[in-house]
């Protein structure tokens, strides 16, 4: 019975991710549609862009992808077609289970229901969640399998049957499997919870969990050591590759830090715009900011601890660690992890709100804090579906799936032998795009044809496509070929007679990105 | 502290090291001598107001590593701000009256360190305010006029008046962030603070003080964080005095503590 109210939550989360889910994001990034292209690759040839048989490693940009969720979306896509969506959607399902999933985890650890509804409810309308389980990424699947994974363990620890002992194991190798950040926390997380819980090391099953774990990830490790693009990403994103050995631990130690800062937490993490905009959200609602710091100075007054403070706070100062032996700033990517034990800390301090609730002050607070955190999802909201798709189309790459749309009426004709394609978009031709993986995907052409394409130096070529930096001044027009160009690169006075404009691609604010031209016979 | 051989001992010592590690920086003279004579009547002030006991004041010519006594702000009347708000804070007893005074002058302050606000001439920087800067209206100009959806109050509302407290609150608790505060205090500082934040003290004038630091550099546009918490530097030495008598810390651990601080800072 009490499981329904979760599922109430759950479906409402699964709603709400689904909401505009084709249009919010407005179109699939380079990385989504890097997934969603695999994925249908490997759902009709068994291979990858790359014709790699059933890789456990998905190479992508010269760099490596986690494999889950690339084969999750395969049945989606199979089910729905080559669509944003049907790319979309394992996402929006994992968001949904991390809500149901959390709920539960807290429910079983704590035995509050209304605590358990508060954190599922937190995280239903967490602004990174909403995003996240909005766009086909790794990241929010690991987020899942990691939930599950915690969620697994502690069921484990009061009951360590042979079933649960599986079911542990495999999910923190599926977790693995989801994205490279738990390749790290996963075993660090799940070493730490052991020293924790200190029963558990007592637990007989637990070499079994081990073993079993091991065997999980043996592909993955072999994967490691065989495959060099896996390697390569290994190399390209940690901070000792880049930093000097002296520098590492102030290096990690700043980086570790600059993860709780709570105005990019609550105020300005979630980067929808340009750089400095003043419409950048905050990850997490801003009103909660406060929410967060009463439920951390409640745990922290608290003598002694619960198993759900000794989770939380495990998770919470653990959940950065791996993050910050990357380089960069802190990514909302690699550590979406810690928006579990924030939203377990966010209820926490509304369940301290609501146990004070007969004082005058807490009555006035309280109410307080919630108008205000109605108005800011109510604005989140706005800028969330409204402006965001309206003003983020060239981050998204914006126009290659309706530029396919248009293709779509002329690839069938025979006389057109030849599609030249810009690889180039955005103001001064500034951005390298993935032409090559939008228009095969939505138009769509069989991935065989892609698994067998021709590089040169300048150029791809694939079917009847070829991709290229088109440059007008040395062109050969070709009878009745189809030219498709950024808006930065428009053909000179002197061809526009050979050529005759048959469409033209806006972004979403009306500005114009691409132009499709065809040759004169 | 003062009446004491060994206390007066130690304050100069603590004197020695905050002029050294000035000089080490290539301060000024000026602003050696007042960084220096600033720290040690904090010290001085805090010992005498918490009745901090002796075997804790070893831990005094630690203070001259913090960061925030190195800064050199770029007017010699910060200073005299500073030194009005710790006479104030000495010699006031009304609580009331005493929060009023350093209050208004921490605020004065505090606009004057973040150039929000310059004394001679008398003067507004409105490009250093959040809220005065042309790029924002630019922003919200753009995103005003597209979002016609909504109906043209609710849209100002939203879109115009709601946005530079949105920022300012952005930049209020960024400045709380552990990363930023870390390299002005120190982290093991930073955790002594944090948790005599938690215990309640009679004094509030420190948390008055991190307050209206908070609320201005919510106020500035991009500050440093050595800039916003200036003000702020002689009450964190309270603070820590508070820590470190509450959690009974013995001097040898907090110079333990402190060395790997130090390490783990060191680039």
């Amino acid at each position: 019975m009490k499981l329904i109210y979760l599922a109430i939550v759950a479906s409402l989360a699964l709603g709400l991710y689904l909401y505009k889910n084709e249009f919010v994001p407005p179109h699939l990034s380079n990385d989504e549609i890097s997934v969603a292209y695999d994925a249908y690759s490997v759902s009709r040839t068994m291979r990858d862009e790359h014709n790699q048989f059933l890789p456990v490693s998905f190479e992508s940009n010269v760099n490596a992808k986690a494999p889950l969720y690339d084969y999750l979306a395969i049945t989606p896509i199979r089910l729905l077609g080559n669509t944003a969506t049907a790319a979309r959607i394992p996402s929006a399902i994992a968001g949904a289970l991390t809500v149901f999933i959390s709920g539960l985890l807290v429910y079983q650890t704590s035995r509050k229901l209304s605590l358990a509804l508060l954190t599922a409810t937190t995280l239903t309308f967490t602004p990174w969640l909403i995003h996240s389980s909005h766009t086909a990424l790794e990241t929010n699947m690991a987020l899942a399998m990691t939930t599950i994974f915690v969620f697994a363990f502690m069921r484990w620890r009061n009951h360590p049957s042979v079933t649960n002992s599986f079911s542990t194991a495999v999910m923190a190798a599926l977790s693995m499997y989801a994205y490279h950040t738990q390749w790290g926390f996963i075993p660090l997380l799940g070493v730490v919870l052991v020293m924790v819980f200190p029963n558990t090391l007592r637990n007989k099953k637990l070499f079994l969990v081990a073993v079993i774990f091991g065997l999980c990830i043996t592909p993955l490790g072999l994967d490691y050591l065989t495959n060099s693009i896996t390697r390569h990403r290994a190399a390209n994103d940690l901070l000792w590759y880049s930093v000097r050995l002296r520098d590492l631990p102030a290096t990690s130690i700043n980086h570790y830090l600059s993860h709780f800062d709570p105005g990019w937490l609550f105020f300005s993490g979630m980067n929808l715009f340009e750089d400095l905009s003043p419409y950048r959200q905050g990850l997490f609602l801003p009103p909660l900011v406060f929410l967060f710091g009463i439920g951390l100075v409640a745990v922290f007054r608290k003598s002694p601890w619960s198993d759900l403070d000794k989770l939380a706070l495990t998770w919470l100062f653990l959940a950065p660690v791996v993050p910050s032996l990357t380089k960069g700033e802190p990514s909302t990517s690699r550590y979406l992890i810690v928006a579990i034990p924030i939203a377990i800390f966010i209820a926490t301090g509304w369940w301290e709100l609501w146990q004070a609730r007969k004082q005058l002050r807490t009555k006035i607070v309280g109410g307080g804090l919630v108008l205000a955190t109605i108005f800011s999802l109510f604005y989140f909201w706005v800028i969330y579906f409204y402006q965001f798709p309206h003003f983020s189309g060239i981050n998204y790459q914006y126009g290659y799936q309706q530029i396919t749309e248009y293709l779509k009426t002329v690839y069938p004709n025979p006389e057109v032998k030849t599609i030249v394609v810009e690889s180039r978009f955005g103001p001064y031709n500034r951005y390298d795009g993935l032409p090559h993986l939008y228009i095969p995907y939505f138009l769509p052409l069989h991935p065989s044809k892609l698994q067998h394409k021709r590089t040169t130096l300048t150029s791809l070529y694939y079917d009847k496509f070829e991709e290229t930096n088109i440059n007008w001044s040395t062109i050969v027009l070709m009878p009745n070929a189809i030219y498709v160009t950024s808006e930065a690169n428009l053909p000179p006075a002197h061809l526009l007679p050979n050529l005759v404009e048959k469409k033209i691609i806006y972004l979403p604010s009306g500005e114009r990105a691409f132009e499709i031209f065809q040759a004169r016979p | 502290m003062i009446k004491n051989n060994v206390g007066l001992s130690i304050l100069l010592l603590t004197f020695g090291a905050c002029a050294g590690m000035n000089w080490l920086s290539g301060n000024t003279i000026s602003t050696t001598l007042f960084n220096s004579l600033l720290l040690v009547l904090f010290v001085a002030t805090s010992a005498s107001k918490l009745n901090l006991d002796k075997r804790y004041w070893p831990i005094a010519p630690s203070f001259a590593l913090v960061p925030l006594f190195r800064y050199q702000p770029d007017y010699f009347y910060i200073y005299m701000i500073e030194l009005a708000v710790l006479i104030i804070w000495i010699i006031v007893k009304n609580k009331y009256f005493s929060a009023l005074a350093i209050g208004g002058l921490l605020l004065l302050g505090n606009l004057c360190v973040n150039k929000i606000m310059y004394l001679s001439p008398l003067s507004i920087d409105h490009e250093k305010i959040v809220a005065g800067r042309s790029d924002m209206a630019v922003a919200i100009k753009k995103h005003s006029e597209q979002a016609t959806y909504i109906p043209y109050r609710a849209r100002m509302m939203i879109f115009r008046d709601l946005v530079p407290f949105q920022v300012m609150a952005g930049n209020l608790f960024s400045a709380m962030s552990p990363y930023k505060t870390v390299r002005a205090v120190l982290l093991v500082n930073l955790v002594i603070i944090f948790w005599a934040l938690l215990k309640r003290t009679s004094d509030w004038i420190p948390y008055l003080s991190l307050l209206i630091s908070l609320v201005c550099v919510g106020l500035v546009y991009q500050s440093d964080t050595l800039t916003y918490l200036f003000f702020s530097r002689g009450f964190a030495i309270f603070l820590v005095c508070i820590g470190v008598t509450k959690l009974k810390l013995n001097p040898k651990l907090y110079y333990s503590l402190l060395l790997i601080s130090l390490l783990l800072q060191i680039k």
